[in-house]
């Protein structure tokens, strides 16, 4: 069939080299807007249901709200995990589904759950909402507001009803959570003794706030033969309308007004968060983008947008758009990776040059490098997946097979022409049949050596999960270029050598300079490793086993380190912090940064957006710092900002990236390998049977980093009511309650409806009230017969510690223990806690502990990986068995996999010391050129030694110079092409390529090295031991 | 087997990386590195007005030599555009001096030497917005420095550059009357000792044309001016006609019986007789038009009865419509004395038990609008008699002299009722108090970047100013802005990383 597709294609050349050309075209028009991201969609099927529940205790909220949500959407179908927090006024319940369910399913489970939910829950919660669908790199920018004259409430009211909207209208727009400014509304403070002196009870009023403004429809009439609408115009547009609304006369028939006994105004609402840009208070938007949106040009329409809109604000408006966007680090990254790209692309051209000294050959060589990407571009395209870091890289590791495919084509037909060419006149065959026969020839080791890949890189693709997701592209990727490198191989380069080399067959063809050279100084080692076999296999074992030695120095770990050119800070001061003095403390640090050169710009966020997912209390603070580019170590930068900040009394400050930071709590479940987690009731005695297990932990000699989750108690004011007092003032609970929300919280009486914008008509008690435990105690109550008693006289008023956040999974409290089995059997360790636990731990009262972590998912993914492994070598080993029709010969290729790993470990273990999952994936691809040089040199012995024109070591030695230049082009190249991503290995954009590039170099170096001397060796040796005959 | 095994080995290291790449540095605690609590430092700190002239420094024996830094603090700010030296004087002559350089703002490093003397004393003199200063910092031994370490565990310090980041300030905690005070609200009310109910003196009416004459409620009326018109009946009993024909018959009767007496025409105890009936009419008449039975002064004007103020005061009420037939002792209006007023007012049982005696009174009659009575000003005129209807709260009648008449009546009050027990204590601003519910906290400055966590008890506070009971002496120096950053720095605080998305 392939055979066919070869001859197909060098007679319809034609067809194949316009086909080609309009591929190419059509797949750069049809992929010119494919999105760019920094990473590819890695968003699990999470569904998070958010519920605002203003002032409600975080007791309160896990009760009577989380806990009725949770239970709703526990066992539903395809969840995996609920997990949940409370805090005050918010709960957050992420409902974690199996990765087979797409996230439009998740969310129609989830939403179809909680249909109904809303009249069970108390009357001051919101409905519940689905968080938007966005992924965890979703938040693509930060734009930042500040003024000067213009107050921050206005500001923010400008924001919420004009920009925010305006904003959200834009296709790919998915979310805009509004951290800072003022929230307006409308306040009614009424003034208790005034309430008493004039008989006017909390419902007398609140009905006089509802009633203050209203529309007026008087249906309509006809009129001198119209139709007319009657209305009226009763809606309140100012705090005087409201004011002056009418309670009832004074028992001097006099009316009394709302002004009289309250004071209304326009106010900021109680803040649950604040903002700052470099450290002025202003207000941040967070712009979070569909999961499928192309990051960089909606960032460019929103930037657009923002300018346009900023016009049509006042003038001492300031707007900062570029406090963090993605697109910077995209646009950055992207570039590096193409500048190495077309640097690589020039190399090769240049070494091809060098080799070949004919144009035409490079030519055919260098086309099929974009032919092929463009193609695998394509297909991504076709599958929906983006541009990014992950199939970027992907692409450009591939990039030395798509040149060794074409190197080796072409180099086979220039060979056989030249052999053609040798032969006498009559014996000669026409060029289009030396050509067909060189591609027939050449299609099995170059099928042979691409399914070897493919297959190589098949247990990348059964990885599940998260780790599944982010490396998948990259797999995708590279195997997608890899077949259509073996496609280009198999048609078109045919078809451009027909068409290319028609006249060079008919030129006098020779050797270069450099291949002769070459050959001039392999063949006397060659020779001499003969000589010498026994030590020198004696030698490449002892190196192999020094490399392994190596491997307990490296480090690990996941991915390597962004260079993103944007710091990201968390900073948290003691939890129950008010948000003013947090905020002081929050300006002091940026001041800081702000010090440092390199910085250009902060974007402080502290607490909360309504409507946001995050659940930061008022003590929590992110930091997004933009910094200059410059060539700087951004580990020195961030242990200088450390330093300098550590001066700074009552926080905790840590650095990170924001990519980065967003991707670490991507993979923050349980960050250890092993999570004991108590399920139980009561938190005191959760958090007691915690330390227990801690102390457990601690006894075992195979465990660190023991960390149990401490929840932290903030104090708060806690009202107990007297139930005989209150009996004795004829007050239920439920009104004592009532009064007591309408107090402090407040009472949304109603809506104003100011176009565009609309603000809620509160009514609460003034400031003074709430302002100390006591003022609470002295708070008048209206009772029953319309005096006013004391909070204090109805409840005891008192301080107390509650804690500030309630996390739940599965609809239980739950603490976490975590720890790292550091050496040891995992399963034989866990066994032993489980056994110790058990005896030592009482467990009775609904308490349940379980053994969870990464051990697990470590244990399952080594299973899995195992299995695959070894289908995998089983079949490499079919398909070489099936080629080369020998176990012997089979094995001899397999060994060249120990030869790839020596240089890698070597350039990993000396260079950064760590082994990241980019450096793993370097592993994998050089197997798969490692085995691919073994098939090359091993088919040609074959093929010389069928000719039956020379004896083994002859044949070995031929085969083995013939094949020097090919593979010595094939590694130069591939060397030259990872060579730009290696030296710029830091650079943004490069970080998961660098590391990749380097281990392939390094292994490259050796894998070569070894590879033209063990195989020529063993081959021999082999042959000799099977038929010694043939020496 | 080596490749499955090593591609094994090798996810396997992934996966464990994939559980290490998530720890960030959350471990580390807060961090307290600029906490100290002992060093070798030496300091001399002097504040005066505004200043606040702040030395640490370390003294090398051997060399004689003292290096350190002079913080100048300017109304709690770093102080710019400085000017001066730092001398070293040793009986009164400069051993060394050195210009004031500042390499920060507000902070001057300098370098001195001892001479021959084992004691010296380190002066400032500088110029500052004009202004000259020469201060003596304090005396130093060569040998011992100045041992000021205070004698207390819970001593903290915080770099004076950071001080000034976190706008920290201090201020002397000192002696001032902080009284008790009970809140509560009232009424403004007339003081019945200065009020009058003007009474028809006749049977009458008023004619429709007299009542656009009569003062409306809240005119204020002088004595001797005229309030209404009444115009008498005149066929009624006990009609004001009757009087005056009564009274005209009784003297005619009267002037006749003298004549008849002087005659001898009739007896003696019939002259007595037409006497006594003429003085009994003639007082009756006197006692519309010259007493004050009614609250007024009657002019007798043919028809008509004008009704002439007997004391000056405001009209409370007026009982008067056009054409309305009135009786005699009909009340018509009341007038009361403005400056002589009562308020009621209704405050808390239990906390009006802490105030035995009430001393003076702050009537806020509006959100910013108070009139300070003192002693001399209110008079108790009862308390703890009545309760309202919520059994909690006694009422208090205070009678308040109103001659500025900041008060109206009928006017809803607030009022802080103080105490007599105004007593000096020592107090301190109320943010200089960190209140961490069981007990409360004031930061003592010892030196300029020396500053002890104390206890304290409290007491009332009033005008922004709390009584502290023990715990802190007058005199004391003490933080009174940043108080909140200092208790996180020394309340033991832990403050891990609460970061969630």
């Amino acid at each position: 069939m392939l055979d066919n597709l070869i001859q197909k294609s060098i007679q319809e050349r034609l067809a194949v080299i316009v086909l080609t050309v309009v591929l190419v075209f059509g797949g750069l028009y049809l992929t010119r807007n494919m999105a760019v991201d920094v990473l590819p969609d890695v968003s699990a099927p999470v569904v998070t249901v958010l519920t605002e529940a203003p002032g409600m205790p975080p007791e309160e909220v896990e009760q009577l709200i989380t806990y009725i949500i949770e239970t709703n959407l526990v066992g539903s179908e395809g969840v995996r995990r609920v997990q949940s927090r409370s805090i005050l006024g918010f709960s957050s319940v992420q409902v974690e589904f199996d990765w087979d369910i797409s996230v439009q399913h998740a969310r129609q489970i989830t939403t179809e759950r909680l249909q109904g939910l809303a009249d069970q829950l108390p009357g001051q919660a919101g409905s519940p909402f689905l968080a938007p669908v966005t992924s965890i790199m979703g938040e693509i920018m930060l734009a930042g507001f500040t003024a000067e004259e213009t107050s921050l409430m206005d500001l923010r009211s400008e924001i919420d009803f004009v920009v925010r909207r305006e904003l959200l209208s834009m296709p790919g727009v998915a979310a805009i959570s509004v951290y800072g400014g003022d929230k307006q509304e409308f306040v009614i403070e009424p003034d208790p003794v005034r309430l008493e002196q004039n008989g006017i009870g909390m419902n007398r009023l609140l009905e006089t706030a509802r009633e203050a403004s209203g529309s007026i429809s008087g249906g309509f009439t006809n009129y001198s033969g119209r139709e007319l609408t009657i209305r009226g115009f009763g809606r309140a547009s100012d705090v005087d309308q409201i004011g002056k609304a009418f309670i009832k006369n004074d028992s001097d028939g006099y009316p009394i007004l709302l002004r009289d006994v309250a004071s209304v105004q326009a106010k900021p609402a109680p803040a649950i968060g604040a903002a700052s840009v470099n450290a002025e208070p202003g207000i941040i938007l967070v712009i979070s983008k569909e999961p499928a949106a192309n990051t960089i040009e909606l960032t460019s329409q929103i930037v657009n947008r923002l300018e346009e809109i900023g016009a049509t604000m006042p003038g001492d408006v300031t707007i900062h758009p570029d406090l963090f966007q993605q697109a910077h680090f995209i646009n950055i990254a992207i570039n590096n990776v193409l500048n190495a790209l077309l640097i690589s692309g020039i190399l090769v051209v240049f070494i091809l040059f060098i080799f070949l000294t004919n144009w035409r050959a490079t030519l055919i060589s260098l086309v099929a490098i974009p032919v092929s990407v463009i193609i695998s571009v394509l297909v991504l395209w076709l599958a929906g997946m983006t541009f990014n870091t992950m199939t970027l890289g992907g692409i450009a590791i591939a990039i030395g097979v798509l040149v060794d495919d074409a190197i080796v084509f072409v180099e086979n037909v220039f060979r056989r022409i030249r052999e053609n060419r040798s032969r006498p006149e009559a014996k000669r065959e026409s060029f289009l049949t030396v050509v067909s026969n060189a591609s027939v020839q050449i299609k099995n080791p170059i099928v042979l050596a691409n399914f070897t890949i493919v297959v190589v890189f098949l247990p990348l693709l059964f990885l599940t999960g998260l780790e599944g997701s982010l490396l998948m592209p990259l797999g995708i990727a590279y195997v997608t270029t890899i077949i259509a490198s073996l496609m280009v191989a198999l048609t078109l380069t045919p078809a451009m050598s027909v068409w290319l080399l028609q006249r060079h067959s008919e030129e006098e063809t020779k050797s270069s300079w450099v291949s002769r050279k070459l050959e001039e100084l392999y063949q006397p080692v060659l020779i001499s490793c003969f000589r010498y076999r026994y030590l020198v296999l004696s030698g490449v074992v002892v190196l192999f086993l020094i490399s392994l030695m190596l491997i307990p120095g490296i480090g690990r770990s996941f991915l390597p380190e962004f260079n993103e050119g944007t710091l990201n800070v968390g900073m948290a001061t003691m939890p129950g912090t008010s948000l003013a003095e947090s905020n002081e403390l929050g300006y002091r640090l940026e001041e800081m940064l702000l010090e440092h050169p390199l910085v250009i710009s902060t974007a402080r966020r502290v607490g909360r957006a309504e409507m946001d997912e995050h659940t930061m209390g008022s003590h929590g603070h992110e930091i997004e710092i933009r910094l200059e580019r410059g060539n700087y170590d951004i580990h020195q930068l961030m242990d200088e900002l450390r330093d300098k900040v550590s001066v700074l009394p009552g926080m905790n400050v840590s650095f990170d990236q924001p990519i980065t930071h967003r991707i670490d709590h991507m993979l923050t479940g349980v960050r250890t390998n092993l999570a004991v987690k108590v399920y139980g009731p009561d938190r005191n005695r959760l958090q007691a049977i915690s330390h227990d297990i801690e102390r457990i932990l601690r006894s075992q000699d195979n465990i660190e980093d023991i960390l149990t989750d401490e929840q932290l108690d903030v104090p708060q004011i806690q009202i107990l009511p007297d139930r005989e007092m209150l009996a004795l003032h004829g007050i239920s609970i439920g009104r004592f309650a009532e009064l007591v929300e309408t107090a402090y919280r407040g009472a949304v009486a109603d809506q104003l409806y100011l176009d565009p914008a609309v603000f809620d008509l509160v009514v609460r008690y003034p400031e003074e009230y709430r302002s100390s435990p006591d003022a609470i105690r002295r708070t008048p109550l209206e009772v029953e017969n319309g005096n006013h008693v004391r909070i204090g006289d109805l409840a005891e008023v008192r301080i107390s510690y509650a804690p500030n956040v309630i996390s739940r999974e599965n609809a239980s409290r739950m603490i976490v223990t975590q720890a790292n089995i550091t050496g040891g059997d995992l399963s034989g360790t866990v066994d032993r806690l489980r056994e110790s636990a058990g005896n030592e731990i009482d467990l009775t009262g609904g308490y349940v502990l379980a053994f969870e972590g990464q051990f697990e998912q470590e244990r399952r993914a080594t299973q899995t990986i195992l299995m695959v492994s070894i289908l995998s070598l089983i079949l490499i080993y079919l398909a070489l068995h099936a080629v080369f029709r020998s176990a012997g010969q089979a094995v001899l290729i397999l060994l060249n996999l120990p030869l790839a790993l020596v240089g890698g470990l070597f350039v990993v273990r000396f260079g950064s010391g760590i082994l990241s999952i980019a450096g793993l994936i370097g592993f994998i691809t050089l197997f798969g050129i490692a085995v691919r040089n073994g098939i090359i040199l091993i088919d040609q012995y074959n093929e010389l030694i069928k000719e039956k024109t020379m004896g083994v070591r002859k044949a070995v030695i031929t085969g083995s110079l013939n094949r020097l230049q090919p593979i010595m082009m094939t590694v130069i190249t591939t060397a030259l092409a990872l060579l730009p991503l290696v030296l710029t290995g830091n650079q943004p954009g490069n970080e998961i390529q660098g590391p990749m590039a380097s281990v392939i170099l390094g292994g490259l170096v050796t894998a070569t090295m070894l590879n033209m001397i063990v195989v020529p060796l063993l081959f021999d040796w082999y042959s000799h031991e099977k038929n010694p005959a043939d020496r | 087997m080596i490749l499955p095994r090593f591609i094994s080995l090798l996810l396997i290291s992934a996966m464990a990386g994939l559980a290490a790449c998530g720890e960030h540095d959350h471990s580390h605690e807060h961090d307290n590195d600029y906490a100290h609590t002992h060093d070798e430092y030496h300091r001399l700190t002097h504040w005066v007005d505004g200043l606040e002239l702040f030395v640490r420094f370390e003294l090398h024996e051997n060399s004689g030599r003292m290096e350190g830094e002079l913080f100048v603090s300017d109304h709690h700010q770093p102080a710019e555009e400085l000017t001066g030296e730092v001398q070293l004087l040793e009986n009164g002559t400069t051993a060394d001096s050195q210009d004031l350089i500042s390499n920060v703002d507000g902070v001057f490093p300098f370098e001195l030497f001892f001479s021959d003397s084992d004691e010296a004393r380190l002066n400032v003199t500088f110029e500052l917005n004009g202004e000259q200063f020469d201060i003596n910092l304090g005396a130093v031994d060569r040998n011992q420095g100045i041992v000021q370490e205070p004698d207390t565990e819970d001593l903290t310090e915080l770099d004076k550059q950071m001080q000034w980041r976190l706008s920290l300030e201090s201020g002397i905690s000192d002696l001032r009357n902080i009284p008790e005070i009970v809140s509560g609200f009232g009424k403004v009310l007339h003081d019945p000792g200065y009020y009058q109910e003007i009474t028809s003196p006749v049977d009458g009416h008023i004619d429709s044309e007299d009542v656009d004459i009569v003062p409306a409620s809240g005119t204020r009326v002088t004595s001797g001016e005229r309030l209404l018109t009444v115009s008498p009946s005149l066929s009624t009993d006990n009609s004001w006609l009757d009087y005056q024909i009564a009274y005209r018959q009784a003297k005619e009767a009267y002037e006749r019986a003298q004549r008849l007496i002087e005659n001898d025409a009739i007896s003696l105890p019939e002259y007595q007789q037409r006497e006594r009936e003429y003085k009994v009419r003639k007082e009756g008449i006197e006692h519309f038009t010259g007493g004050n039975r009614h609250g007024v002064q009657i002019q007798n004007e043919g028809s008509q009865l004008f009704l002439i103020a007997a004391h000056s005061g405001v009209v409370a009420e007026t009982f008067i419509t056009s054409g309305r037939d009135i009786q005699q002792g009909d009340p018509l209006l009341t007038l009361f004395d403005p400056s002589r007023l009562w308020i009621e007012v209704l405050a808390y049982r239990d906390e009006l038990q802490q105030l035995p005696d009430i001393t003076g009174a702050e009537i806020l009659t509006g959100r910013n609008e108070r009139v300070t009575l003192n002693n001399s000003q209110i008079r108790l005129v009862s308390r703890d008699l009545r309760s309202d209807p919520s059994g909690n709260r006694s009422k208090i009648i205070l009678a308040v002299d109103n001659s500025d008449g900041m008060l109206s009546l009928n006017q809803p009050v607030r009022v802080n009722l103080k105490g007599d027990e105004e007593y000096s204590v020592v107090a301190v601003p109320n943010e200089a108090i960190f209140d961490n519910e069981s007990y409360k906290v004031v930061f003592v400055v010892h030196s300029g970047d020396q500053f002890e966590r104390r206890m304290v008890q409290t007491g009332t506070s009033y005008g922004g100013f709390t009584a502290i009971t023990s715990g802190l002496e007058a005199g004391e120096r003490i933080v009174t802005k940043g108080v909140y950053p200092l208790h996180l720095m020394t309340g033991n605080v832990q403050i891990d990383d609460d970061h969630d998305h």
